[in-house]
């Protein structure tokens, strides 16, 4: 009797899972991720209280030390706060000046290494790239501060060796 | 006479687990460099002096574009030693007068077709968002107009988009 019953049972079948609606939250997703992907090779953390000014510029930022200010007038350089703007100070920020000047050796230190080492093209590439960036530095400063604490900013970076200046804004288009 | 009977085609069924695993591959990518803030550039340069070969005098006498910016608008300047060229008043809003800014710098590219520097003078009390704005009005002919027509210093005419999007801060240094 026992073997009759085993002969009607019928085999397994392999599990078939539909996923047909996870494809499609994944096309979504690949969509939306594609729409917001930028090429730009800058990765900035904005500091809380800084609100970036609106700007039709479509030009992508580049790797280059980040200094911040907040509206409160902390300054920021490269995502470490540093210091607070006095009300009165001189032109020159000297904790700020200190500061890009370590960058200024760091980044010119980098190059002497690359260079000694460059013998592939892909090196020559890598330092032609790093050569051009050299002189510049990201200015992220909050919409309303004045232009006063932006020449303060303008003046200590080209003293410390960072002559192009690059403003970075929010886009509205 | 009796048919064999014909078997049930089964249902083709693409193995799309690698294609899976590429679209999840892919956005994993594309989450790490997705930027939610669309943030973008916009570049100066700090004064640069440059010395001139005194046998290679220029018959042309230099542009020397200045915008000042004050509280109460602005005043394009022209020449050396500086001309007041246009004064511009602000507008029935309270904000500067960028329209007829950008027409008053479309006159001036037309006959420099050439020149690309611009030199901005802020008042101290200026808000930096508003500093902003002058950039974008300065660099380029608004998205709706279409492009100008120039004379380079050799006569021949073209088409631009660019009005003067060299921009240098003065009293920087």
């Amino acid at each position: 009797m026992r073997k009759r019953f085993g002969r009607h049972k019928k085999e397994k079948e392999a599990l078939d899972v539909d996923i047909t609606s996870l494809l499609d939250i994944l096309v979504i997703l690949l969509v939306f991720l594609l729409k917001s992907y930028n090429a730009s090779d800058l990765k900035l953390e904005v500091a809380k209280d800084i609100k970036l000014p609106p700007s039709k510029s479509e030009a992508l930022g580049h790797l280059a030390p980040i200094i911040q200010v907040s509206n409160n007038r902390e300054v920021w350089i490269n995502n470490e706060k540093i210091g607070m703007l006095g009300a009165g100070s001189s032109e020159k920020i000297d904790f700020l000046f200190d500061r890009l000047s370590n960058e200024r050796k760091k980044i010119d230190e980098k190059l002497k290494e690359m260079k000694d080492r460059s013998i592939a093209n892909i090196d020559n590439a890598a330092l032609k790239s790093k050569e051009a960036n050299k002189k510049k530095v990201n200015i992220v400063l909050d919409q309303s501060l004045p232009y006063s604490v932006l020449r303060k900013v303008m003046h200590t970076s080209a003293l410390a060796g960072f002559p192009e200046f690059k403003f970075i804004v929010q886009g509205n288009h | 006479m009796r048919f064999p009977k014909k078997k049930k085609k089964g249902i083709v069924k693409p193995n799309v687990i690698p294609i899976l695993d590429a679209v999840f591959i892919f956005i994993f990518f594309l989450l790490m460099s997705a930027q939610f803030l669309e943030i973008y550039e916009i570049g100066t340069d700090a004064p640069a002096v440059k010395t001139v070969a005194t046998d290679k005098k220029d018959d042309e006498k230099p542009l020397n574009l200045t915008l000042v910016v004050t509280k109460k608008g602005l005043t394009l300047q022209k020449g050396v030693p500086s001309e007041n060229f246009r004064t511009i008043a602000m507008n029935s809003d309270g904000n500067y007068d960028l329209e007829k800014l950008e027409k008053s710098l479309i006159e001036i590219k037309s006959k420099h077709g050439h020149e690309n520097s611009i030199i901005i003078k802020p008042q101290e009390n200026v808000e930096y968002k508003k500093i902003v704005w002058i950039m974008d009005a300065v660099r380029e002919v608004d998205n709706k107009k279409g492009p100008i027509m120039t004379t380079d210093n050799k006569g021949n005419k073209k088409e631009t988009r660019t009005l003067f999007d060299q921009i240098i801060f003065e009293t920087i240094i």
